[in-house]
């Protein structure tokens, strides 16, 4: 035992020893910047910069749960931007998990690369690290999450929450218009520890939904981001509640949930988008989710899809101008905010929707022959 | 010849686990040239002191022939009381106590349960681990506690004591201390003979009641006190700390050579294990290896490394 504790020492004193003569790599020289993000337009394709400059720049990201469609898929728009620009990039997944997003953003700094982008679990924890980052010199955006003011940073929101109102809007003169004896009686299929979501989403939605019909009933409040959880959710409250007939998913997961167990009680149908015994939306604009609202033999009528494309082009770009000094790494009042599509089987058809899937996120989806129409 | 072919093994045994550490440094070295700076190694050491904290403790457990899966809730809920004792306005050192008793509290009854009443380990520590989960779920209301925590907060966890990261001096110590306590002591002695045969112990006259429970108790202490650093160290008092945490754990306490089966084991060996985890999870990160790889990668070192004790094991005792 002895032997092996003086091996084991020895080996962590060369290690150390090693270290000592490596240094973390230099800070790359800054390249030109690319084109301004347009927040309200997606943005047109940049171009690669003209002379890539010596010490190839170096972007890491730390993400909120690669698990996640929508995260794969802000990822993969983003390494293909920073190859366009030359950059090399070093996405992480924080797997959901406060501590390992801060491990994440620690490789980060030790790495030490030119800039990061981080949409944080826990914001409070993140702001430690993002905090840490800027204190190495490393400037931060933060994908999101907008500075709670103890720690400044600049941020791309998504401007959900005003999407999300209008969504419950044409959602409620929808219903009024299929239903229209009927009471609104809501499940929503949220998760209040995600805070920022829950309000931007889930909250809004309501708001929105209770313009048009102040009178709703609003049934439940349970779940988390899994299909499972929501399928469950959802078979659940049909047993205490048959009279459901809205049901709100506050991302991809929860929605898809709720209608794989609508659908396994013999619900979940709609004859040419009207829908017999209920509404469906969520949040994400997934390709399953839209295969689901562009069929029109089932009750999934919206989706508020976000825009990976240009959300990750607007981080790159934001963060380029805190790398090349056009703006101060502490700067707080010029976040970017990107809205919202809304996708809902009413107001747009199968041709716009496919435009979409191909322009934001990458997708070639004949939805007419998916669905066999 | 039987005590020097069991040093032999064991002795081997280690020797490869420190091998398989220095092959999976090497690797990254060339790998990553960043891999090897002094700021990374403290970076990994920091990120594994919660893993070498809790797992001395858990090391005497898993040798002793228990489990115990509610590590991670019980790291949520210490975590999570602290900075509610802190935002109530008790001094920081007496909520990280009184967080540590309620860990106590949990080990003794996981201790209760499985040592007294012969529930089996893993369900016992199953139901311990829901309901501290919903617990802490519950203390929280779904929220992070970080308002009012005050600046010292962090010191646990961030700060420095001269040059040293404290955290890390606190795994250090608390690596002696178990080191001693498996070697030097009775408690030591008595939990190898438990694990390597129960029965004989109870008959050789050791309180196996006791010392069973005394070993949960430490694993309830450690898991909180780990669960105090880790909620310094993001600054946060979440219930959303330490999922999967108890995996993290027995993983680098199985890398490190004990066996599931107990009565063999060591912390040392579980501090090479802690170390092997958090090269690998470190060095590919800095490689950029996309998190899914790095499940696989994880995966293949700990078969790979299981499988090479057991031929390993199986050629010695053959000799």
């Amino acid at each position: 035992m002895k032997k092996y504790f003086v091996f084991l020492l020895a080996t962590l004193i060369l290690a150390g020893a090693l270290s000592g003569c490596s240094q973390p790599a230099a800070p790359s020289e800054p390249v030109a910047p690319a084109e301004s993000a347009a927040p309200e337009e997606p943005a047109a394709p940049q171009e690669p910069a003209e002379e890539p400059a010596e010490e190839p720049l170096v972007i890491g990201q730390v993400f909120w749960g690669l698990h996640d469609s929508y995260q794969q898929a802000h990822q993969q728009q983003t390494a293909k931007y920073l190859e366009e620009l030359g950059i090399t990039y070093l996405p992480m997944d924080g797997q959901m998990k406060p501590e390992v997003q801060t491990a994440a953003m620690e490789d980060l700094i030790a790495r030490g690369v030119d800039g990061i982008i981080c949409q944080a679990y826990d914001q409070a924890s993140m702001e430690l690290s993002i905090k840490a980052a800027q204190e190495a010199g490393i400037p931060v955006v933060s994908f999101v999450n907008v500075s709670s003011g103890d720690v400044k940073y600049p941020s791309v929101e998504i401007a959900e929450e005003a999407s999300a109102i209008e969504m419950g809007r044409i959602i409620g003169q929808k219903f009024k218009e299929i239903f229209p004896d009927k009471q609104v009686k809501l499940l929503t299929i949220s998760d209040e520890s995600v805070e920022w979501a829950h309000n931007q989403r889930t909250l809004a939605f309501v708001s929105g939904l209770k313009e048009v019909h102040p009178d709703l009933d609003y049934v439940f409040n349970g779940g988390q981001s899994n299909r499972e959880v929501a399928y469950a959710v959802t078979e659940d409250v049909l047993q205490r509640d048959k009279d459901i007939n809205l049901i709100f998913g506050y991302d991809a997961e929860n929605g898809l949930g709720a209608i794989a167990a609508l659908e396994a009680a013999g619900r979940g149908k709609a004859d040419n988008y009207v829908a017999l015994t209920e509404f469906v939306a969520s949040v994400d604009g997934s390709t399953p989710e839209i295969l689901e609202v562009m069929d029109p033999n089932c009750s999934y009528v919206a989706t508020l899809g976000l825009r990976p494309k240009v959300n990750a082009r607007s981080c790159v770009d934001l963060l380029l101008k805190l790398i090349n000094g056009e703006m101060d790494m502490y700067e707080t009042q010029q976040n970017i905010k990107v809205p919202s599509q809304i996708i809902d089987c009413w107001n747009m058809d199968i041709d716009s929707t496919q435009a979409y899937l191909k322009d934001e996120w990458e997708i070639d989806l004949d939805i007419r022959a998916e669905l066999g129409l | 010849m039987k005590s020097i072919l069991k040093f032999k093994k064991t002795s081997y045994q280690q020797l490869v686990i420190v091998g398989v550490l220095l092959l999976i440094m090497a690797i990254l070295s060339l790998a990553s040239p960043e891999f090897l700076t002094t700021v990374n190694l403290i970076n990994v050491l920091r990120q594994i002191v919660s893993v070498v904290i809790a797992g001395c403790a858990v090391t005497l457990l898993m040798i002793s022939g228990n489990f115990d899966l509610s590590i991670g809730s019980t790291m949520a809920l210490a975590g999570t009381m602290t900075a509610i004792f802190v935002t109530q306005g008790i001094p920081l050192p007496a909520a990280i106590l009184m967080s540590v008793l309620i860990g106590m509290v949990i080990g003794l009854i996981n201790g209760v349960f499985v040592i007294m009443l012969n529930v089996p380990s893993i369900i016992a520590t199953l139901g311990t681990m829901y309901i501290m989960k919903g617990i802490a779920w519950v203390t929280t209301g779904g929220n992070s506690i970080h308002l009012g925590l005050g600046q010292d907060y962090t010191f646990l966890g961030r700060g420095f004591l001269g040059p040293f990261p404290l955290s890390i001096l606190i795994a250090i110590f608390t690596f002696l201390v178990f080191y001693f306590i498996q070697s030097r002591t009775l408690l030591g002695k008595y939990t190898y003979a438990i694990g390597a045969n129960r029965r004989t112990a109870l008959l050789s006259g050791i309180n196996v009641y006791f010392y069973g429970v005394i070993l949960y108790v430490l694993v309830g202490l450690l898991s909180a006190f780990s669960g105090v650093i880790m909620s310094s160290r993001l600054g946060v008092g979440s219930a959303s700390i330490g999922v999967g945490f108890e995996f993290d754990v027995i993983v680098a306490v199985v890398l490190g050579g004990t066996s599931l089966n107990g009565g063999e084991g060591s912390v040392l060996g579980t501090i090479t294990g802690a170390l092997i985890v958090g090269f690998i999870a470190n060095g590919l990160n800095l490689m950029g290896i996309h998190s899914f790889y790095q499940d696989i990668v994880k995966g293949i070192v700990l078969v790979g490394a299981v499988l090479l004790d057991l031929t390993l094991k199986s050629k010695l005792s053959k000799t």
